[in-house]
């Protein structure tokens, strides 16, 4: 019994973990650095949650010590079990919202079809989260940078906080009750909680 | 109860809870580490990585036969005279595999003579993706003329022994008397997106190196990809 009231106890405390934590408010509305101006910046586009980046622009977020937990997700318009897991993703932010933690979906999709379908997509979609797309065409030179284990294959997600060095790099399909818990794991085992 | 009762309970308490605690851990750790998932940690960071372990460089390939979209079978065997087989995991859906398709056949032409023709395989489920059925499959060979085998991995046994994960994933096999080894892993060259702006092409320098005699100099690269997604995942 003990044991059964206990297990209920650590369930109610993980469940709970992270959305009741009162932190304040006093990250900027906009907590992703601003890429390039210039040659990075689409030549059209009127929704600034939507970027073109270099990878340069990625690997600063995800080594210059920062006190941002970010879950970057690495998707692609034309994957299905990417797309089915978007969503998720989006919640996760909500739940989050109070806490110095951003979610980044980096798009996959080629260079060439960043106007006519990514933007489109997003849009459609009504996603939440910031989009960039990486303006890059040799994946081989980054890949490992993520994470060494990565074959490429998508979806993949990382969770990062740089200023603590801490990541955890998964390359599998999430439900919403894996990635909840899963990021609530890692989240909780920062030193700012 | 007494006093020093009362004062023990709470701190029972507190160790069943770390001890729920525990094997929650404990018990997640087991569902990820199931047989066939590598869990393995790069160093400094932790990682889940949900891929068949599959061949390394210089392992020897056990023999497949699978059916063709021809209606034939196809077996490693056949190839036992040639010197190799480039065996390209594809399929029609993925932008990745459609921005290859053209090299990938003008691979096979350029080796097929050489000795090291193309085997491509489909292992994507066709409940997934319905523009990988066996028919669709057939249409995309015939329409593009397909000069190579166009084999369907339908429980696809043969992507988890090669240890493919994505689509395109390239192995370069080398016969030594009927004895297949693998001698190149990953991507075609370092520009899916634009044949015109390709500066290494991985696969062409593997097997002219291999047709030389020559040890191959990059084993294995790596690319984006579409996942294979696992029918009993």
């Amino acid at each position: 019994m003990f044991h059964l009231v206990c297990s209920f106890c650590f369930l109610l405390g993980t469940g709970n973990a992270g959305t009741h934590s009162q932190d304040t408010l006093t990250m900027s509305p906009d907590i992703l650095p601003v890429p390039e101006a210039t040659a990075d910046r689409p030549p059209v586009t009127d929704n600034a949650a939507i970027r073109m980046v270099s990878w340069e622009t990625l690997r600063k977020l995800l080594n210059e010590p920062n006190d941002t937990t970010y879950v970057i997700n690495f998707w692609a318009t034309f994957c299905k079990p990417c797309v089915a897991e978007l969503p998720h993703f989006d919640k996760l932010q909500s739940a989050y919202q109070y806490q110095k933690v951003r979610i980044l979906l980096v798009s996959m999709d080629f260079i060439k079809d960043f106007e006519n379908r990514v933007i489109p997509f997003v849009r459609e979609r009504g996603l939440q989260s910031q989009v960039w797309l990486l303006k890059e065409t040799n994946a081989g030179q980054w890949i490992d940078e993520i994470d060494p284990g990565w074959s490429g294959a998508l979806p993949a997600t990382v969770f990062v906080h740089p200023g603590q060095k801490q990541r955890r790099f998964y390359n599998k399909e999430f439900n919403m009750e894996e990635l909840r818990a899963e990021f609530e794991l890692f989240y909780k085992k920062l030193n700012t909680n | 109860m007494n006093k020093a009762g009362k004062k023990i309970i709470p701190y029972v308490g507190i160790m069943v809870m770390a001890a729920c605690g525990i094997v929650a851990t404990a018990w997640m750790g087991l569902l990820l580490s199931e047989d066939g998932i590598n869990t393995g940690k790069p160093a400094g960071d932790e990682a889940v990585i949900q891929q068949h372990s599959g061949y390394r460089i210089k392992d020897e390939v056990t023999a497949f036969t699978l059916a063709n979209v021809d209606g034939k079978k196809v077996s490693l065997a056949d190839y036992a005279k040639g010197k190799g087989v480039i065996v390209v995991f594809t399929c029609n859906h993925c932008p990745f595999a459609k921005a290859y398709e053209d090299r990938i056949i003008a691979l096979d032409k350029k080796f097929r003579p050489g000795g090291y023709p193309v085997v491509a395989i489909n292992p994507t489920d066709a409940a997934t993706y319905e523009e990988d059925s066996f028919e669709k499959m057939k249409q995309r060979a015939s329409e593009k003329k397909y000069p190579f085998p166009y084999l369907v991995d339908a429980d696809q046994q043969i992507a988890k022994k090669f240890g493919a994960s994505k689509t395109p994933h390239l192995f370069v096999l080398q016969n030594t008397g009927g004895k297949f080894t693998v001698e190149y892993i990953g991507t075609v060259d370092d520009n899916p997106q634009d044949p015109s702006g390709v500066s290494k092409r991985y696969v062409e320098e593997a097997v002219n190196h291999l047709i030389a005699g020559k040890p191959v100099g990059t084993t294995s690269t790596k690319a984006i990809g579409c996942v294979i997604k696992w029918k009993d995942a």
